[in-house]
């Protein structure tokens, strides 16, 4: 993850205010934040603390559960190990910025919907922002391939048969 | 407190360099940050200074140059798993990189942080040393290469000097006839780290017989194993399965396998008994396809 | 008379399209003005007596707001600082001693995480090691290090636990079930079988981990927090700060799952007593690591001994059950009793004896855990089951059949079996994996298939109480005041149902209320699969009462004998006359009443008796079998499902959705716990505490094939609890299967590959040595 901005320090460090913070621009969901953050602080907690998006949740805080996942250039990744001054000059997408300016429910949303893939719900952004990277890349996915690129979202309730319902029914959603 | 680290972003690698050299053991290179969130999140380590290497050109490519694949430390394993090249080069660099974690990780977690990290559950590192790879690193005295078979040293420990950073990794080609292998053995979910890893190249002659066998096991000790003198029985062989097994029991009786909670010191031998056997087995498959004629 | 009323079939859930959006709130989520940050700072040992806490420093720190110590609280005489639902024996913060590694000793309330995580670095507790206990049997030995020393102190008696504590020992509790003359029984039997089957502690690993907000304003201590039993929680409150009830609130909102772990009081009362110190909202949220040492299942050692006759009759059966409870108590001291009457099994077995302890250890406590002493009952009786028809040549499944329940037949505590369904699941359930005992396993390379089943019987908690309140509005709309938890299980859809049913309403007319204290009536919990039955009843009342209401005034307006009216879809009309009508809202609007208003009481009776364990077990029984065909590989030991069916009586299904995903998630936790999970101490420090190192089902690791058989009988007109039902059948099935694929028996859970590998191995050598 490059930093370009022409402030960002190189030989010396990045400054911090009087709190131990610095400042972050980060563009999320289409526009440009500015926020203040540690510099140990994490995308997800940048993203739930400054600019309060819920949609990412921390699950287990190392990368294995998928609760905190968010799109970086349209790829997912744990916003639980990133740090957030490693987040610039990316784009950023939660499951805030898959609905429309009325709430209007993506075709992947409306899927999960269709077959109630889930239970408590406390993984389904990550499931729902894997299922549109999975789709991007991959837009005539097979079951067995899903069930490949999904086995790093974990959904404790175990709703994983309606899960893969789910993204196969997304996936014809979005190939129209 | 958690919160007083600095973040560098040098834009050469001689500045990071010259941040290591000023900040010494305060001091740790980030990358993917992965693993080394983990790390300082389980207190760990505690850096107070981070020095970030996304900004210096470079480190991000892979290239076909001269017989090699050449990776640098910041392409991410996924760019890896996903790589046209790769794939056709050495393909088994992009099925090992494709079972690393999840596709999470992966598109963060960097060669260069897979490497310096030296995690003995990791996968790619075993498939490293089986392919002879060739570590390019760079400090303050400037460039050198560390074989691969060299660069692990410990749980977490690597040949890298102080202040020295990996700067990309070169994986030779295998040559034409040659069948590659990784098997990757969970003892528990599909998500965990390997039991075991191991990694076999056989190249076999026109008449079939094994004209070069290398096998590297991940993950059963605190660095990847190989044994040169075990892989010379097969050497003019062919490889039967009376043969992969007495090479599988040499490997077993030359491990001093560890224990966790993926598996005991016994069952981990007796792993790694059956998996050196059974990647020879594929490897050598792979390597009569592409032989066989037509 | 009244038409029967229509069966709604919902949605999957009311409110999946804020799920689908990330924004339905949980409690992480809420955030109030001048919110401090909480942090605990807990025992590295397992057993210690603390000699001082020294905050001097964390509390100088800038941004530290409060530091409460264990010594803080026990000086003062304003608040109680213990809860437990049964005794009152875990203390906010440790007093005196600490019992296992992590026991919070220190709480830090501060501006941020990060400054808050700083102070405890600056926390000094001084520490007296004392000798542990680690499992059950060293617990139980004469000159055992003792965990709790001090007098036991019992809070309010619930209606259904029998205490039997015994003082200067590690028992905390003891159930007896005595049916029949088990000894006779065994002199009866011609073949008695005696094994030891043990099951190791769990995590409910829960994706939203334990967390709440506090804040005292006013003198109301308002709690708004993830559990599972907000009453409980509010009980446990108005206890340690010494204030009535109606002085605490206590809301809750969607939980990002339970299991379990989040019934009784957790982390609130640190949290309110931070805000107390503070004057300001107190977050806690607990890291995933803090979870897994803040409750888990209960690790378990059966010994069962079985007699029977040479016509494949059990005749009789003798467990005893030793429950690791931990350091503290929590549900374990109930637990126990669940876990050791379900030891009886689904089976007629006319003289059963057990007991059944709850052991105090220097481990994380252990409580509520979905299956609740089920599961572990389960494994050991079905696994059991097969290894006596295995040693006798008895078809498995005949050597079922012949025994289990029928109706009329006395279950394990007494009461006579009514509802009867496991012979139907059981059949159904082998029949869809092809289930022929003449099948050999079958061999390809080193890969062998075969196939196994088990069948469960599971009580729900008895007597247990739920109330609700009713409003209809004067539009027509329909409220529900209840405060039943929806934690994924889809309770507000299922209440939803039910309550629209009751009015022939649509369900876009009926709300149903989220947890509140203040606001919605008492609840027992929302666990032991008993919401959709239990809460269900109470909504059904109160719409029955809002029904007479309605048909009532509609005979007054329209002047109409109240037999003759019927209620079709909001509105009162004559039966054969639907010109003669008024809605709802009119009829609401001629009462003067603004809305009309219905309570409910729903109580279940029941209670066993102190010596027998005999009487009434539960108010019916919750039925489940499950059948598995495995694959294991002979070389490593490695077992993968290839099918699993898993049947389940469901008496009315009252959402196909939600129970077909209840059922699903039971496959996908029970073959966890099958295969992999487990909580491993060394030294009572936990070597597995993350999901890096703790594995938990993904969706690689589902059978290949899954069918359900959720058996609905519309005649018996009950709603049988499923959340849990078809969990405690996964482990025994697995097991079962594994064993005829390789003549290797696991007792001791997860059936490991390494298990299995040392089992080849030793058969192997037997076989050399024949």
């Amino acid at each position: 993850m490059t930093a370009t901005d022409p402030s960002s320090p190189r030989t010396s460090p990045r400054p911090v205010d009087g709190e131990g913070k610095i400042s972050l621009t980060l563009r999320v969901n289409g526009s440009a934040e500015r926020v203040r953050a540690r510099p140990n602080h994490t995308l997800l907690e940048v993203l739930r603390n400054e600019l309060h998006l819920t949609g990412p949740r921390e699950g287990c805080g190392v990368g294995m559960c998928g609760a905190c996942t968010v799109l970086v250039d349209g790829r997912p990744v744990s916003s639980c190990l990133l740090p957030a001054a490693l987040a610039e000059d990316h784009e950023l997408t939660t499951i805030e910025g898959l609905e429309g300016p009325n709430g209007e429910l993506h075709p992947i949303q409306e899927a999960y919907v269709e077959h109630t893939g889930f239970q408590c719900s406390y993984c389904t952004p990550g499931f729902i922002l894997a299922t549109k990277a999975l789709l991007e890349e991959c837009p005539d996915v097979t079951r067995d391939e899903a069930k490949a690129y999904l086995a790093g979202n974990l959904c404790r309730c175990g709703s994983y048969v309606k899960i893969l319902d789910s993204v196969m029914d997304a996936r014809d959603r979005v190939r129209g | 407190m958690r919160g007083s680290l600095v973040f560098y972003h040098p834009t050469t690698l001689q500045e990071a360099i010259g941040l290591l050299g000023e900040h010494g053991e305060e001091a740790k290179v980030v990358a993917g940050s992965t693993a080394l969130t983990i790390l300082m999140r389980q207190r760990l380590i505690a850096p107070s200074v981070l020095v970030s290497i996304g900004a210096i050109p470079g480190l991000d490519g892979i290239e076909e140059r001269d017989g090699a694949i050449r990776i640098g430390a910041m392409v991410r394993h996924r760019d890896v798993e996903l790589s046209e090249l790769v794939r056709a080069r050495v393909p088994v660099l992009a099925e090992t990189f494709g079972v690393v974690a999840n596709v999470r990780v992966r598109n963060a977690a960097t060669v260069g942080g897979v490497l310096a990290e030296s995690d003995y559950a990791s996968d790619p590192p075993a498939v490293f040393v089986a392919l002879d790879a060739e570590i390019e690193v760079r400090g303050p005295g400037g460039e050198r290469t560390i074989p691969a078979r060299d660069f692990f040293v410990a749980f977490y420990e690597t040949a890298l000097e102080p202040n020295e950073i990996v700067t990309a990794i070169r994986i030779p080609i295998p040559v034409t006839g040659s069948g590659t292998a990784y098997h990757k053995f969970v003892s528990r979910s599909s998500e965990d780290r390997p039991c075991v890893g191991v990694a076999a190249l056989v190249h076999l002659a026109s008449d079939g017989t094994c004209a070069d066998l290398r096998v590297a096991v991940g993950a059963a000790a605190e660095t990847p194993q190989r044994f040169p003198n075990v892989e010379a029985l097969a050497v003019g062989q062919t490889l039967t399965p009376e043969l992969t097994g007495r090479i599988g029991d040499a490997y077993a009786d030359a491990i001093d396998t560890l224990d966790d909670m993926r598996g005991s010191a016994w069952y981990r031998t007796e792993m790694v008994r059956v998996w050196v056997g059974r990647a020879i087995e594929t490897a050598t498959d792979a390597a009569a396809d592409r032989s066989a004629p037509g | 008379m009244i038409a029967e009323p229509r069966h709604i079939v919902p949605p999957g859930m009311l409110d999946a399209n804020l799920r689908v959006r990330g924004r339905v709130p949980y409690a992480i989520d809420v955030v109030l003005p001048g919110m401090l940050h909480a942090k605990l700072l807990r025992s590295p040992y397992a057993h210690a007596r603390i000699v001082s806490v020294d905050a001097t420093r964390a509390r100088a720190l800038p941004g530290v707001h409060a530091v409460l110590t264990g010594p803080d609280l026990a000086a003062r005489d304003d608040i109680f600082p213990y809860f437990g639902p049964i005794f009152r024996d875990q203390a906010v913060l440790a007093i005196d001693k600490v019992r296992f590694v992590g026991d919070p000793v220190a709480a830090v309330a501060a501006i941020d995480i990060d400054v808050a995580q700083a102070a405890l670095d600056l926390i000094n507790v001084e520490y007296d090691e004392l000798p542990a206990v680690f499992n059950v049997d060293e617990a139980l030995e004469p000159g055992a290090p003792i965990v709790h020393d001090e007098p036991r102190r019992l809070g309010q008696t619930f209606a259904d636990i029998i205490v039997r504590a015994e003082a200067d020992t590690n028992v905390c509790n003891h159930f007896k079930l005595r049916k029949g003359d088990v000894e006779r029984g065994f002199a009866e039997a011609d073949h008695v079988f005696e094994d030891v089957f043990t099951s190791p502690p769990v995590q409910h690993v829960p994706m939203e981990t334990h967390n709440c907000v506090a804040t005292i304003e006013a003198g109301i201590i308002r709690v708004t927090t993830a559990t599972q039993m907000p009453f409980a929680v509010r009980a446990s409150l108005a206890e340690i700060f010494k204030v009535s009830q109606a002085k605490v609130r206590v809301t809750t909102p969607t939980l990002g799952g339970g299991y379990g772990a989040k019934t009784y009081t957790k982390v609130e009362p640190v949290a309110a007593l931070l805000a107390q110190a503070t004057g300001r909202p107190v977050k806690i949220h607990l890291t995933r690591e803090e979870e897994f040492v803040t409750i888990t299942k209960h690790g378990v050692k059966i010994q069962m001994k079985t007699g029977v006759t040479k016509d494949g009759r059990i005749v009789a059966r003798k467990s005893t059950c030793l429950f690791n409870t931990g350091a503290y108590a929590d549900i374990g001291p109930r637990l126990i009793k669940n876990g050791g009457y379900a030891t009886g099994g689904p089976h007629y077995i006319p003289n059963v004896w057990v007991d059944s302890y709850a052991v105090y250890t220097n481990l994380p406590p252990a409580g509520a855990f979905r299956g609740y002493g089920v599961s572990q009952a389960a494994w050991a009786y079905e696994t059991q089951m097969d290894m006596i028809a295995a040693k006798l040549g008895w078809d498995a499944l005949e050597f079922r059949m012949k025994n289990l329940l029928e109706d009329g037949q006395s279950v394990m505590t007494g009461e006579d079996m009514f509802d009867a369904h496991f012979k139907e699941l059981l059949t159904t359930a082998t029949a869809r994996i092809g289930w022929d005992p003449a099948e050999e396993p079958r061999r390809n390379g080193s890969k062998v298939r075969a196939k196994g089943f088990a069948c469960i019987i599971k009580g729900t908690v008895t007597p247990s109480t739920s109330t609700a309140a009713a409003k209809l509005n004067e539009d027509g709309s329909l409220q529900i005041l209840s405060s039943a938890v929806e934690m994924g299980q889809g309770a507000e859809t299922a209440l939803s149902v039910l309550a629209a049913e009751g009015l022939d309403l649509e369900l876009g007319q009926v709300s149903i209320s989220r947890p509140d204290t203040d606001v919605t009536p008492y609840d027992q919990g929302t666990s032991s699969s008993r919401n959709t039955h239990s809460m269900g009843t109470a909504v059904g009342m109160a719409v029955a009462d809002i029904r007479r209401q309605l048909l009532a005034l509609a005979a007054e307006q329209l002047e109409v004998d109240p037999a003759d009216l019927e209620l079709v879809a909001g509105r009162v009309q004559a039966r054969g006359a639907p010109s003669t009508s008024i809605a709802y809202g009119d009829l609401v609007r001629a009462s003067r009443s603004g809305n009309l208003l219905a309570n409910s009481v729903y109580a279940s009776k029941g209670g066993l008796d102190p010596e027998t364990g005999q009487g009434i077990g539960s108010v019916h029984w919750h039925q489940a079998a499950a059948a598995v065909e495995v694959e294991v590989d002979l070389a490593t030991g490695k077992i993968d499902l290839l099918r699993y069916h898993a049947g389940v009586y469901a008496g009315r299904i009252v959402n196909p959705v939600q129970a077909e995903l209840q059922t699903e998630g039971n496959i996908a936790f029970g073959l966890g716990q099958a295969l992999f999970e487990e909580m491993v101490f060394d030294g009572g420090q936990l070597q597995n505490g993350n999901l890096g190192d703790y594995m938990i089902a993904s969706i690689e690791d589902m059978p290949q094939e899954i069918s359900l058989g959720i058996l609905e009988h519309l005649e018996s007109n009950d709603i049988h609890g499923i959340g849990e039902t078809s969990l405690p059948p996964a482990m025994p099935a697995i097991g079962n299967a594994v064993f005829r694929a390789t003549g290797v028996r696991i007792t001791d859970l997860p059936i490991t590959p390494e298990k299995v590998l040392r089992g080849l191995r030793a058969r192997a050598v037997e076989e050399s040595a024949e």
